[in-house]
């Protein structure tokens, strides 16, 4: 008769007495991150490697701290880099609509956008002083002196010329006519019907060609006042030129190697030229008194729009991580004012995004969350393959809107992006995205286990310490760092391996310093960690509860003492949540004389998933394989989980199906106080299943409940004994013969152990079985024959 | 020192936009004389006469040939100008609240406008400068009232208005006194400055106008200044006005040391008013 496991195979604890530490106060802190060489070989070479499509993809399920690990990788490595440029957006004086981008020196963002202010508050005083010269007056009255004077002359001359020809230049409601006079007064009509017709032919005459040059002179008036404006407007040039033209050359002289700059500024002082209305307006500038100058919406064309500035950094290249990375934090906005119910934009409202913060260092972006935001990671492929930074709203791209919006000059572009997420959602993305391969050419793959090795177990602890320190929690006594590890373990589900899943780690630790401080302890010792845990487990275990209520109070059926034929225990793990626990299940099986065929009832009523009804198809074969060589199979059988409502997946119930069915055909009755975990080849060897410790401890729980006898147990396949780390009263019981856990290699050993009859007596009562009801199906075939045989006769 | 009366206004207006700073100064010299205003517009015979002669057009500014214009035409026309006119008169007459009586009459302006001054105390007129020479900066209308008119005058640049300080042109003689009492009626209101232009050919005749001035002003509040004229000549005082900044002049009308021809000279050069005393 097979062995129980005993106390060593069902926990590999962590003899702290090994560590040459008290508290964790002794150790030193981990400089890098356990286990995760792979990872961080990648994260070098791709942060290293400076070609296009060098991005990274760090890919893992959540809580190995991917996150934190390239923060910390990112920021060390960004200091020794050299800090790249600041990044403004000034007016297009030329064409508004697209604002120029401008790259200075890290920065020097600040400076020139102080520079441009003080030069707009220079202006402001200089140029209305140089308009209230005597010598601007003087020049301008000389001009509309000037022009005066010539229209003035104009009409003078006409005049005279009127007057000679006795004529007089009248002022009519809407404009001019001339008079013939006499005496020194208009001639009434009646007097000029009397002339002579020559006379008044001449008369008529004279008052045309007069007619005429008045026309002429009206026609010249707009000509010479257009040259009077122009006048002016080469006398304030000159008058702006000499205010400003000092001001803006000691800027030239300051960006001199800036050769963008240069021409920005030549634009400036153009612009003031033109409109140096702005700058002579005093009562403007008083109804905007509280405004500050470069708000003035006559001097806001003057702005520096500082899109990218590196002051706040200590140095290096910027590490750039995004909380919200949709198209426009990414990409960068346009944004609106609304001004008399009108959208309304320029320059000045072009906002930066993570692109733009980034260029030239990293950016690293949830990849999730990217995908989840409409456009984004379409945006993200657009800039990266066009190196460029170009803002277009989604409206523009998609020709949504038509209205006219800006257009500002794209920036370049220079950027290592890092994304993370899960594996899925890489291979995923590997799969359908063909750009994706060519934009993260490095997968940076984190491990979710190291192995228990002792070396790994003090690095491990050393990790912990490190965690603590980060976190300001107390030290922690050696054994309650070796309750850790254990715990570690039991998270990766494997005796022989650790789990580095810093969230769980520390979310134990925290909890753990919580029941230290409650107790007024400086140190955390192993039984608040064992508290931590416990609790922990407590919170997510309502269902559980209810399930094993319902398991005691007879509601689900569950037997934990005598024998029945075709009746056996399963169990089946459910996760829900943090917590995951296992539940026995009953499951029977019926056989009887059929065509060969097992019927999976969950598969039939489609509760049965794929690896489920694979496992039921193997059963099968066995049955076929072992007992049915040299016949068919007259068997009909079915197997059933009793009271299961959900879905069923899985094959590690298989074995505990074959126990079942060969109960059934054998008639030897199963030890309902065990249950059986596993999974069965076509050879009738058990293979490793998941979460074991579960199972086992989720049937211990039910034991437990009724009475542990002595007898209860579970069997589990031996591939799984590296598997075991069981809760300490599950150990405690096993020890004192309470409990058992079995390790089994074949369904022979395991109906062995099911039935208490050796396998050659159970397999001996299947094949008898079996052998007789292929007899039945022989005498029923010939049976059927005999009378078809019958009946053609006599039809013949 | 006998004082000026003035209890009627006349301000004489014609239908270009600028008039309406002719009437402005009416209504500052009236309210400032507490006078009662009267505002007359003379529609033009002239106008009508020419409209009967069928080869005459109008040419137009902006226009590019001369449009034929017909009685009726022209009638329309001055009926337009007259209610237009009439709304003006109104309309500034709310504003400021005055009470303001508005007269139309036809026929020749310039004698129609003597006519008138003969029932009034002070006549406003404003001076065409648009269409003349500098040399000639007053036109036929406003050359014949200034030699014709019986009443005191007041001529205007237009877009000229009635400010201080006053400048005023003493000789003496009575008609002088009477230019110095209305000088020193206009100046109170703006810290009693008042510039006096003494035009003496030598010093005795100075000393003997300023004796007159201590005579004849005796409000100790006024605070006076005497400028002597050093040649009697209308660039003379237009100098001084010139380097005092004043802003009215006042000056008796055919007086001995100005020639008609410098007073003319006078009134067309000055960029500020000029009130003439008759």
């Amino acid at each position: 008769m097979k062995k129980p496991l005993d106390k060593s195979q069902l926990y590999t604890a962590c003899d702290s007495s090994r560590f040459d530490f008290e508290t964790t106060d002794q150790l030193k802190d981990l400089p890098e991150i356990i286990g995760q060489n792979r990872a961080m070989q990648a994260l070098h070479v791709g942060v290293n490697i400076q070609h296009d499509g060098y991005n990274l993809f760090v890919l893992g399920p959540p809580g190995l701290g991917k996150h934190a690990v390239v923060r910390e990788y990112l920021e060390s490595l960004s200091k020794s880099r050299e800090t790249p440029p600041d990044w403004v957006y000034v007016n297009n004086f030329e064409k508004p609509s697209e604002p120029i981008a401008i790259s200075l020196t890290s920065e020097h963002a600040l400076i020139f956008r102080d520079d441009m202010h003080q030069l707009v508050e220079d202006l402001c005083s200089a140029i209305p002083g140089a308009f209230e010269t005597d010598e601007y007056r003087l020049r301008l009255q000389e001009i509309d002196d000037e022009l005066k004077k010539t229209i003035e002359s104009a009409f003078g001359q006409l005049n005279e010329e009127a007057e000679a020809s006795h004529m007089r230049l009248l002022r009519t409601p809407h404009g001019f006519a001339f008079a013939p006079i006499r005496n020194n007064e208009v001639i009434k009509p009646k007097e000029f019907d009397e002339l002579p017709e020559q006379e008044k032919r001449q008369i008529e005459k004279t008052i045309h060609a007069l007619e005429e040059k008045l026309t002429g002179i009206l026609r010249m008036q707009p000509q010479w006042q257009r040259e009077a404006r122009n006048k002016v407007k080469e006398l304030n040039r000159e008058i702006v030129m000499f205010a400003s033209g000092h001001l803006i050359d000691e800027l030239k002289r300051k960006y001199q190697d800036h050769s963008v700059i240069q021409n920005y500024l030549e634009a400036v002082q153009q612009d003031v030229i033109q409109n140096l209305q702005n700058f002579r307006r005093d009562e403007d500038a008083q109804d905007h008194m509280n405004m500050p100058l470069m708000k003035m919406p006559a001097f806001r064309r003057y702005e520096v729009n500082i899109i990218v500035d590196h002051t706040q950094h200590d140095g290096g290249v910027p590490v750039v991580f995004t909380d919200l990375p949709n198209y426009a934090n990414l990409i960068g906005a346009v944004e609106h004012t609304v001004h008399m119910g009108a959208l309304q934009t320029d320059f000045t409202l072009i906002k930066a995004g993570a692109l733009h913060q980034a260029n030239g260092g990293y950016l690293v972006i949830d990849a999730l969350k990217l995908l989840t935001q409409p456009y984004a990671w379409e945006g993200l492929k657009r800039a990266l393959i066009s190196r460029e930074i170009k803002i277009q709203s989604l409206g523009q791209i998609y020709s949504l809107v038509n209205t006219v919006s800006l257009e500002p000059e794209p920036i370049p572009l220079t950027i290592k992006v890092v994304l993370i997420g899960d594996r899925m959602l890489y291979y995923l993305l590997h799969a359908y995205d063909t750009e994706f391969k060519q934009l993260f050419k490095i997968a940076a793959d984190f491990e979710e286990r190291v192995e228990r090795t002792s070396e790994n177990q003090r690095v491990y602890a050393r990790m912990i310490a490190g965690m603590l320190h980060r976190n300001n929690l107390r030290p922690f006594e050696c054994s309650a760092v070796a309750r850790i590890i254990e715990h570690g373990a039991r998270l990766a589900g494997d005796a022989e391996k650790l789990s580095i899943n810093v969230t769980a780690i520390s979310e134990v630790l925290c909890e753990a310093d919580y029941y230290a401080a409650e107790s007024s302890q400086s140190v955390v010792g192993r039984e608040h960690v064992q508290r931590a845990i416990d609790a922990k487990f407590y919170r997510g275990d309502r269902i559980r509860e209810q399930l094993h209520e319902a398991i005691n109070r007879g509601i689900l059926l569950i037997d934990t003492d005598g024998a029945k034929v075709g009746q056996i225990n399963g169990l089946a793990v459910m996760q829900l949540g943090d917590v995951s626990f296992a539940m026995p299940s009953r499951i029977t099986a019926t056989a009887r004389l059929g065509s060969g065929k097992v019927v999976d009832i969950e598969r039939e009523t489609k509760l049965g998933g794929a690896i489920h009804s694979k496992g039921v198809f193997i059963l099968s074969s066995f049955l076929a394989e072992r007992y049915a060589k040299d016949y068919p199979l007259s068997l009909s059988a079915s197997l059933v989980f009793e009271q299961s409502y959900g879905r069923i997946e899985g094959d590690s119930a298989s074995m505990a199906e074959l126990c079942s069915l060969l109960s059934a055909l054998s008639n030897l009755p199963i030890l309902q106080s065990m249950a059986i975990t596993g999974s069965v080849n076509q050879r009738g060897e058990s293979q490793a299943i998941g979460g074991v410790n579960e199972k086992i401890e989720g049937f211990f729980d039910i034991c437990r409940f009724r009475g542990l006898s002595g007898s209860q147990g579970v069997l589990i396949p031996a591939s799984n004994r590296m598997h075991l780390m069981l809760r300490a009263d599950v150990i405690e019981a096993c020890e004192a013969g309470q409990f058992a856990v079995y390790a089994y290699n074949t369904v022979d050993e395991a109906m062995e152990i099911l039935t208490g009859e050796t396998a050659e007596h159970v397999n001996s009562q299947v094949e008898a079985r079996l052998s007789h009801l292929e007899k039945i199906r022989q005498n029923l075939a010939k049976h059927d024959k005999d009378i078809s045989g019958d009946n053609g006769k006599g039809t013949d | 020192m006998e004082k000026v009366l003035i209890s009627r206004i006349l301000v004489a207006l014609d239908a270009s936009t600028s008039s309406r700073n002719v009437l402005q100064a009416g209504i500052t010299l009236a309210t400032h004389f507490n006078a009662e205003l009267n505002v007359l517009f003379i529609e033009d015979i002239d106008l009508l006469h020419v409209a009967e002669l069928p080869f005459v057009r109008e040419v137009i500014y902006g226009a590019p040939v001369g449009r034929s214009i017909n009685v009726m035409a022209m009638e329309r026309s001055l009926q337009t100008q007259t209610a237009q006119l009439r709304k003006l008169v109104e309309s500034i007459a709310r504003e400021n609240q005055i009470k303001i009586t508005f007269s139309v009459m036809r026929g020749n302006v310039a004698r129609m406008l003597c006519d008138a001054s003969q029932q009034t105390d002070l006549l406003v007129i404003g001076k065409n400068t648009q269409l003349l020479l500098k040399s000639r900066k007053i036109g036929s209308i406003t050359r014949l009232v200034l030699s014709t008119a019986r009443c005191n005058l007041a001529v205007l640049q237009y877009g000229s208005s009635i400010e201080r300080p006053v400048v005023v042109v003493y000789t003496g003689d009575r008609t002088g006194q009477r230019a110095l009492a209305l000088a020193i009626e206009l100046a109170r209101e703006d810290h009693n400055q008042l510039i006096i232009v003494l035009p003496a050919v030598d010093d005795s005749e100075y000393q003997q106008l300023c004796e007159s001035v201590q005579n004849n002003v005796r409000d100790p509040s006024l605070q006076i200044s005497l400028t002597r004229l050093s040649i009697n000549s209308a660039e003379q005082i237009l100098q001084v006005i010139q380097q005092v900044h004043g802003r009215i002049l006042l000056l008796e009308n055919d007086s001995a040391f100005l020639t008609d021809l410098e007073q003319q000279l006078l009134i067309t050069q000055s960029d500020i008013p000029v009130i003439l005393l008759r």
